[in-house]
């Protein structure tokens, strides 16, 4: 896939990573082994925005190399390979997104939101991280993305686009349409008080 | 209430949050089924010590051949003793 306009890759294609690849295709398996080990804790970050559950994180990284090594034949160099690995592990969470459904039982109760944040005391980061994941639940699957990739991820809309494949106008109205969704939920839930 | 206030704040106060370690290799080798290749060290030696014990079962078998009585050599000695 290209990569849209906007997005520059600032890393060249590392040698380590072609040689490995090119023995992996070759039916090497401590090459494919190397790839893992090179890569796994950075794809579990990627993935930790999807769960906070230890055992499915380990699951959910288990599949994204399991669908790269399916995938790649198809890798064509064009771009870093933590890249190419970024954009199946966006693919990969999203589907455990839309298998789970929403969950029904509240971390905490929304009209607190406002107060939580507007306290003086600093969060701590896996707090913090456990309140926007319980908080962006609440969404459908590809609202919770589009946001987590724009707000946990700190990418661009450019970048959005390149790591889920949509274009850079339907990521802005998905953004749009997620925000939105997110005030109204918590705008009901204030009326609930 | 700002929603973008909200996430900003929180996914703010959320950069340093780190997983767990994970280690999926093996996991992942075995169901793709790919082959690592064996240690060439551990095969050599295998090889070297396989090799080593069959010279010594070798050397082994010479040597009590070689100090058990030789029925043969003491028949052709007692054939000469009668002829003389």
């Amino acid at each position: 896939m290209d990569s849209p306009a906007g997005v520059v890759h600032s890393m060249t294609m590392d040698p380590a990573d072609m040689r490995d690849i090119q023995s992996t295709l070759a039916g090497r398996g401590e090459a494919y082994e190397r790839l893992i080990r090179r890569y796994q804790q950075d794809i579990a970050r990627r993935m930790w925005r999807f769960t906070r559950d230890r055992l499915q994180l380990e699951e959910l990284v288990h599949d994204v190399f399991v669908e790269a090594y399916m995938s790649l034949k198809g890798f064509r160099g064009e771009a870093p390979f933590s890249h190419w690995l970024n954009r199946i592990a966006t693919r990969v969470g999203y589907r455990f997104w839309k298998s789970r459904g929403r969950p029904t039982a509240r971390s905490m109760p929304l009209q607190d939101w406002d107060r939580v944040v507007s306290q003086d005391r600093t969060l701590a980061a896996a707090e913090a991280a456990d309140l926007v994941h319980s908080l962006l639940a609440r969404l459908s699957p590809r609202d919770r993305l589009v946001l987590t990739l724009l707000y946990l991820e700190e990418l661009s809309v450019a970048e959005v686009a390149d790591r889920t494949g949509w274009s850079q106008s339907m990521v802005k109205v998905q953004a749009h349409r997620a925000r939105k969704k997110l005030h109204r939920l918590l705008a009901k839930a204030d009326k609930g008080k | 209430m700002d929603e973008d206030r909200i996430l900003k704040t929180l996914a703010s106060a959320a950069g340093g949050d780190r997983p767990p370690l994970v280690d999926v290799a093996d996991r992942v080798l075995a169901t793709i089924a790919v082959p690592r290749a064996v240690n060439n060290v551990v095969l050599w030696a295998y090889t070297g010590l396989s090799s080593l014990a069959a010279a010594a079962a070798v050397l082994v078998a010479l040597w009590v051949t070689a100090v058990r009585q030789d029925p043969v050599g003491d028949f052709l000695e007692d054939i000469a003793a009668v002829i003389q």
